[in-house]
């Protein structure tokens, strides 16, 4: 089962140390950015605790595993933020009642294990209520906590936890994961679209997984087609186009785009920026002359990167993406990223996206 | 069956054994001695540095069978029962669960018996910060004239959020975050105890990480010590508990100051790519920036200290190309985008912003230089105001009616004059030279000198005009300039035109309105 797990080889090993030598604390913290397999992986880990049949590793047939899979072990509970008038939270009574569950003793397994995923979303009250269960559990009993963005969780709360590091996907990674899992998906991608999906989705592999055969290379390609011809479209055009888009969707890809543009105009710009300033002068006469600098340009030129070419992740547009780039200055580029930035951030806040990507795209019409 | 985390097993047992709060555990073995307690204290300070267990060691300390006693026995069933919190007489009370003001009003009505067999009946509240305010109310009276056998000990790490009355109620101790060494000397013990070897950089790296909180340093070493089966090394505390390289930020520092964008970008590509995240990237260099600015600064902060002789020379290199100007604007770029980061979706976006906004530095302006500048042509506008107005006049051809005297003041003169008068002006008459500089010298037309005053400066001109003031201005030209001058004093029609239009040719603006 462990070996399921994708990438994460620090963490996994952690894991089956620690399951290994039976010191197992009283609570984890599973970090990390999204879809890179902190739930899996902690599922996993549950299973492995209380399997049947292996020991230091889950075998995922015996009962208890299937259990686990299923989310009807009754000492193996999920909790996942509820719905609530402010967004996704966990609620201080789920926390009480986790409390009380803890002063029982398992019926079943070996361990009683709570999964807390989005730990982060728990409300100040319910963060605090926590800490006290937290700290000194029976010993029967295992938190894992996961969370994207530890930083919201509280000091005290970070503090009583072991915590492990879930690192990004390389998209190597993500695609050989999506390679195998092709052949189950009905309209499976082909080989070169399974690729610029591994490169979109930043190593994170439960988005690429998300997007796989729906339907998502047609919708890219229609909008792309539309973007790049936008400078000789009218409002209402724009309007019309964007009517029966996802505008979510569309936003994440103006993303990957600017991001691109960024990229090849900050590698196509000439290297001094501004005017020289007393002292650095010096430093870059220095530098012209230092031989490492050399290397490193030659390095720069034999893997073709001088120009910003192999960063970019929307491969397939590029002969396009290069003539955009032409019509833009770095600080259009750069204050259109952050407009897209706040736009995408009052998307949370109920904002209509529609809204957004259509004033965001008025921008690049001519007859502005 | 179950393991015990070292952070429980080795939770100290007596007031000797906590670590680096001496201050707190000497007080209160006097006040035990010396039988001079209070009957309510207030524990604060940061997680993980002895709070809780400060409280449990001073209910045993009191409830000791062989007490009350500086150092509890630890033996008999009194100390046994706290410390396996199952106590009668002591109540530890999660007072985030228990915030209401109906769990207060029951610990009310519980507080007025005696204890079940021990001296005192403790009531400790660790979270107290979480009760609600009519609970801290309802827990008032009671506070300030406890039964006599009751004590109270509340815990917390904001007591910001106590309120006032009940911090004046209280006896408090503030326990502080602990030393890197403090930290150091426990995880060897511990890890002696245990039989885990670790090495000696290894250690303090843990401590350094561990951010002043035992507990944290504690839990570091539980996970390093099954990471590893046997010895811990540098290379695995690195590993677990992702320290970054700092070669890497020295690397991307270059690059970023050697304003070569496309090699930073690529810099920070190959890091991603090898999975390093993109949220955790920006506070470690947030670090190496303030590392930057003390090494600079040469402060001989705990952070230099640390730092061994070949690293510091790095960082001087480093600091060397910048003027502290400059770093605290890099240092401003990347931590709004550090904290625009921890909410947005798509982080790596604004790494790479931020990356090429740090290379672009020199060609943006930062508002101070641009005020600056400012300042500096509103004194040149000043100046050449008169050269304006002057030329101005004299391009007026087409006026049918030139002027009937040629000027023969040209401006160079208007000018020594006016500063002559403007020294002159008698030292006692200071508020006088005041309201004159805000004036304008126009021009001198025959026996006319003509100042113009803006708008706003009413007072200015009424002062100039006064005519006791007048006189003695008059007198002054009159020896200046070997004849007798008037001073007429006009509203100035046209405010200060000269200097947008020379603020604009500067800019290469356009004047919109």
């Amino acid at each position: 089962m462990f070996d399921e797990i994708i990438g994460q080889e620090i963490p996994k090993l952690l894991l089956q140390r620690t399951l290994k030598q039976n010191r197992l604390p009283s609570a984890f913290l599973f970090y990390g950015p999204e879809g890179v397999g902190k739930r899996t992986t902690a599922l996993i880990f549950a299973k492995a605790v209380n399997c049947k049949e292996k020991q230091g590793d889950a075998c995922g047939v015996c009962s208890s595993c299937k259990k686990i899979a299923n989310e009807n072990h009754p000492d193996v509970r999920v909790i996942r933020p509820e719905p609530s008038g402010k967004g996704e939270l966990i609620p201080i009574d789920t926390v009480k009642a986790i409390r009380h569950e803890v002063s029982l003793r398992p019926f079943e397994g070996r361990k009683r294990l709570f999964l807390v995923i989005h730990s982060d979303r728990m409300k100040l009250e319910a963060s605090n209520a926590f800490l006290k269960t937290l700290e000194e559990p029976p010993l029967d009993t295992l938190f894992i906590l996961t969370s994207t963005r530890p930083d919201f969780l509280l000091p005290t709360i970070l503090s009583r936890c072991q915590k492990i590091r879930f690192r990004r996907l390389t998209s190597a990674e993500v695609e050989r994961a999506l390679v195998e899992r092709r052949g189950v998906l009905p309209n499976a991608p082909t080989p070169e679209n399974t690729r610029l999906l591994s490169r979109l989705s930043w190593g994170r592999l439960g988005f690429a997984l998300n997007l796989m055969g729906e339907g998502f290379f047609e919708a890219r390609k229609r909008f792309a087609d539309f973007f790049f011809k936008l400078p000789s479209t009218t409002h209402l055009e724009v309007l019309d186009f964007i009517e029966d888009q996802e505008s979510p969707e569309m936003l994440r890809f103006l993303f990957s785009i600017y991001r691109d543009l960024l990229l090849l105009k900050a590698c196509s710009e000439p290297l001094v920026a501004g005017p020289p300033q007393a002292g650095e002068v010096t430093t870059r006469l220095l530098r012209r002359n230092a031989p490492r600098n050399d290397r490193q340009q030659e390095e720069k030129d034999r893997r073709g990167e001088g120009d910003g070419e192999g960063l970019v992740v929307n491969t397939d547009l590029l002969p396009r993406l290069k003539t955009f780039v032409e019509t833009l200055s770095m600080e259009e580029i750069l204050s259109r990223i952050q407009e897209l930035e706040t736009g995408w951030s009052a998307m949370h806040g109920s904002v209509n996206s529609r809204l957004i990507l259509s004033t965001f795209l008025f921008q690049h019409l001519k007859t502005n | 069956m179950g393991y015990l985390v070292l952070a429980r097993k080795y939770r100290p047992k007596s007031f000797q054994e906590v670590v680096g709060q001496e201050h707190v555990a000497t007080t209160l073995k006097n006040a035990i001695r010396t039988n001079h307690l209070a009957h309510a204290y207030l524990f604060s300070g940061p997680r993980g540095v002895g709070k809780t267990t400060m409280a449990r060691i001073l209910a045993k300390s009191l409830n000791c069978e062989l007490g009350p006693t500086g150092s509890p026995c630890n033996q008999c069933s009194s100390c046994l029962e706290i410390a396996e919190s199952r106590s009668m007489d002591v109540y530890e009370i999660d007072g985030a669960s228990n915030r209401g003001i109906d769990e207060i009003r029951n610990l009310r009505e519980n507080v007025r018996y005696v204890s079940a067999r021990d001296r005192y009946k403790i009531y400790i509240i660790d979270e107290v910060h979480m009760l609600t305010t009519e609970a801290f109310n309802a827990l008032l009276k009671t506070l300030e004239e406890p039964p006599e056998h009751v004590l109270f000990i509340f815990a917390t790490t904001e007591p910001q959020k106590v309120i006032s009355t009940i911090l004046s109620r209280c006896q408090r101790f503030d326990f502080r975050r602990l030393r890197i060494q403090e930290i150091v000397d426990r995880i060897r013990f511990i890890a002696k105890e245990e039989g885990i070897e670790i090495d000696s950089e290894a250690d303090r790296l843990l401590a350094q990480k561990a951010d002043g909180s035992m507990r944290d340093g504690e839990s570091m070493l539980d996970q390093l010590s099954s990471f590893t089966e046997g010895r811990i090394r540098v290379e695995d505390v690195r590993t677990v508990l992702g320290f970054f390289d700092t070669n890497l930020l020295h690397e991307l520092t270059d690059r970023v100051l050697h304003q070569d964008g496309s090699s930073a970008l690529n810099f920070i590509e190959n890091l991603t790519s090898q999975g390093i995240d993109d949220r955790e990237f920006l506070p470690e260099w947030i670090e190496h920036f303030r590392t930057l600015l003390h090494v600079q600064h040469q402060l001989q902060t705990d952070r230099i200290l640390s730092l061994t002789e070949v690293e510091r020379r790095r960082f001087e290199e480093q600091a060397s190309r910048l003027d502290t100007g400059k770093l605290l604007r890099m240092l401003q770029i990347i931590s709004e985008t550090e904290n625009q980061m921890k909410r947005s979706d798509h982080p790596r976006i604004l790494l790479e912003s931020c990356i090429v906004r740090l290379v672009r530095i020199d060609s943006t302006v930062h508002l101070k230089d641009l005020l600056e500048r400012m300042e500096k042509i509103e004194s040149i506008g000043k100046k050449e105001s008169i050269h304006s107005e002057e030329s101005l006049g004299s391009n007026e051809s087409i006026d049918p009616k030139p002027p009937e005297n040629p000027k023969p003041q040209r401006e160079k003169d208007l000018n020594e004059v006016w500063k002559s008068l403007l020294q002159m002006t008698p030292k006692n008459k200071k508020g006088l030279a005041v309201c004159l500089q805000s004036g304008d010298p126009t021009c001198l037309e025959g026996d006319v000198l003509h100042i113009t005053f803006p708008k706003d400066k009413a007072f200015a001109k009424e002062q100039v005009e006064e005519k006791k003031n007048k006189t003695l201005l008059e007198e002054i030209l009159k020896g200046l300039m070997g004849r007798p001058v008037r001073i007429e004093c006009e509203w100035n029609e046209r405010p200060a035109d000269s200097i947008v239009e020379k603020a604009a040719e500067i800019f290469e603006a356009e004047l919109v309105s």
